[in-house]
């Protein structure tokens, strides 16, 4: 008897999504999804970045970490392939560039043997490692800040980087955008129409790349427009950069392309522009590092350099965002690491640890010793 | 060594210097600490003066550091009403930097009643910036003349700034290029010649006590038994102590789940179910 051998008609149907290098598409929608480099932000944006939006960094004061961040996302381009655009007029975008942090792409330590004896845990002694490394899939990657990115990938990728000094005010605009503004949005529009990141421009799926676009400081000193000045200091508000965030947006939602500015919020005096600036752009994160406030001092933050806070997330083409588990998260940055994760506070070995519904904060209060009552709305329980 | 000595003898690197300072307490014998130091280390030191004759200005200065410095009179004319077709005073400094000069603001307040903050920021950032390399930049600002916004962009835009207090009591606040953020207080003295005479670190920007760290570690130290002994010999009989079912995990490892039951002389152990004798 002759094994069935039967044909059937039966194919399997090919996905259509786009599959560009270092991208994913989304497990809650469909959306593609790009690395922003570091893995924990990735999880916490609900798996990476989508491609057309803009991701807004609220820079931290002395505005170390969120350059920090924008470093992770450009090297990451590079290891995967994109194409990079880089602008700034703080710093050099050349340096941002030359300091950028190697990728950690071989595998740690092969799974040793573990030789040790497991005295007490024995029933684990036989399980496999523990994998810490993501899978080499091509999404997100670990970046180690002491080395610096190899010479071969920095040559073999296309960067495009420009000082914004030479586009500040070149000439006094008329338009609702000050010169600054204006001239980098014709920048980045020519860029993306010349090297084809439209998405009208249908290119063959081989060629299909992503641009990732990043901007320092935007926002800062050296961006205000000179000439406008006069008639915004009487109506309250300077509308460049809010216009300029919007005609971003609609430039990036027609074009295969990803944002990622860094903005030092921090200065501006006026709330209702940060609130502005925050409602036009799609991801908002801040930062909000110790260094250098009070709160460095406090015990319960001591493992982390500062504090994250996760301010909006987009809402695309579906009716609810991607909700993070946790809102009260804490960032750290190891050498080998950037991590964002819930904030942790420290076992409370205090008497009061047991009682106190207060967060560690406002718990640090001098002890009285002896039998006497503490301060505090815990007489009633003492004797 | 105290870290404003390190600023002003250029072991600590810094682009831009701010130094601020009020109408109780000038911050004058600093800059021209400043100006003394670097005119050691530098060709050139160009300084743009908006708020003194230039004679008065340089009085008191070694005639060492005099020859290096190229004053830029911006105080008898700001506004070029009498001048007729010449530079003006940030055309002449673009002039005259090159390599090696060293640029000086004194002070950034006079500019900054008539120009706006935003011309003067580009303005700093081009002197920053100039072809050849950074050059080292030091400006005063008057703290009680500005807003908070003002003050709060100048400090964005320098690498150390320096808060004069009263009796010269000095906050520190130095951003490294590495990232490192360092806030000290420091009480400086200067002698006639506008040499550092001491430079002495007071306490720490500090705000709480180290209270709470201290409080953590007493109820662990004030127990009259410790908590944490082990010492060697108990170390080891720990570790020879053979741990209960082990040696039967190993015998039933392929099994799904057993339960080894042992029971002790006490047990009372009957076979028979004691739910028998329910009527239900």
């Amino acid at each position: 008897m002759s094994a069935p051998n039967i044909v059937t008609g039966f194919q399997k149907k090919t996905r259509s999504v786009t599959q560009i290098r270092g991208t994913k598409p989304s497990f809650h929608n469909s959306q593609l999804l790009v690395s922003t480099g570091v893995p924990s932000l990735d999880h916490i944006l609900g798996g990476g970045i989508a491609v057309g939006t803009v991701l807004l960094v609220e820079e931290d004061t002395y505005g170390n970490y969120a350059k920090v961040l924008l470093k992770y996302f450009i090297a990451e381009g590079i290891t995967v392939g994109h194409e990079i655009l880089v602008t700034s007029a703080d710093s050099s975008p050349e340096e941002i560039i030359k300091e950028l942090p190697g990728p950690m792409l071989s595998e740690p330590e092969p799974a040793q043997k573990v030789e040790s004896h497991m005295n007490i845990a024995w029933r684990y002694q036989d399980l496999p490692p523990v994998k810490t490394m993501p899978a080499s899939t091509g999404f997100g990657h670990y970046y180690d800040l002491t080395k610096k990115m190899p010479e071969k990938l920095l040559s073999g990728s296309k960067v495009t980087s420009f000082d914004m000094k030479d586009l500040l005010d070149v000439e006094e605009s008329t338009s609702r955008l000050g010169s600054s503004y204006r001239n980098l949005f014709l920048k980045l529009h020519e860029v993306i129409e010349k090297n084809g990141y439209t998405t009208t421009q249908a290119k063959p799926q081989p060629e299909r790349n992503i641009l990732r676009i990043a901007l320092q400081s935007v926002g800062s000193p050296l961006w205000t427009s000179t000439k406008n000045l006069a008639a915004n200091e009487c109506s309250g508000l300077d509308t460049s950069l809010t216009t300029f965030l919007y005609l971003l947006k609609a430039l990036l939602r027609q074009s295969y392309a990803v944002c990622v500015l860094t903005v030092p919020t921090h200065l501006f005096m006026d709330r209702a522009l940060t609130k502005r600036v925050e409602r036009l752009c799609d991801a908002v994160v801040s930062l909000e590092a110790f260094a250098g406030s009070d709160k460095e001092q406090n015990p319960a933050f001591r493992e982390y350099h500062g504090l994250f806070h996760v301010l909006r997330l987009p809402r695309l083409n579906s009716l609810t965002c991607h909700i993070p588990e946790s809102s009260d998260l804490a960032f750290k940055l190891k050498r080998k690491r950037f991590t964002i994760e819930k904030l942790h506070l420290p076992p409370d070995l205090s008497e009061t640890a047991s009682r106190s519904q207060e967060d560690p904060v406002s718990n640090i209060r001098p002890k009285l010793s002896g039998c006497s009552s503490q301060a505090g709305g815990n007489a009633k329980l003492d004797f | 060594m105290p870290l404003l000595t390190d600023i002003l003898t250029g072991t600590e690197h810094t682009k831009m210097c701010l130094i601020e300072d009020t109408v109780q307490q000038t911050g004058t014998p600093l800059v021209k600490a400043f100006i003394t130091q670097l005119a050691t280390r530098h060709a050139r030191v160009i300084v743009l003066l908006n708020e003194d004759f230039v004679a008065n200005f340089l009085r008191g200065f070694d005639s060492s550091t005099v020859d290096k410095l190229a004053v830029i009179d911006d105080y008898t004319d700001p506004l070029g009403w009498e001048r007729e077709n010449s530079q003006s005073a940030t055309e002449q400094l673009f002039g005259s930097v090159h390599d090696g000069t060293a640029v000086v603001i004194c002070s950034l307040s006079s500019l900054l009643f008539r120009t706006p903050l935003q011309k003067v920021c580009r303005l700093l950032r081009r002197i920053a910036d100039s072809k050849d390399g950074p050059l080292p930049l030091v400006a005063t600002v008057h703290r009680d003349l500005h807003d908070e916004a003002t003050l709060l962009q100048l400090e964005y835009m320098a690498s150390t700034v320096v808060m004069v207090n009263s009796n010269m009591e000095c906050s520190l606040l130095h951003k490294r290029s590495s990232g490192k953020v360092l806030r000290k207080v420091e009480v400086l003295r200067v002698d006639k010649s506008y040499a550092v005479a001491s430079c002495i670190e007071t306490a720490m920007l500090a705000s709480s006590a180290a209270g709470p760290a201290a409080a953590a570690a007493e109820p662990v130290a004030s127990l009259p038994f410790s908590i944490i002994p082990q010492r060697d010999a108990e170390r080891e009989a720990r570790s020879r102590l053979v741990l209960p079912y082990t040696q039967q995990q190993r015998k039933a490892d392929s099994s799904g789940g057993q339960i080894f039951y042992q029971p002790d002389d006490v047990d009372d152990f009957d076979e028979e179910d004691p739910d028998d004798d329910l009527n239900i």
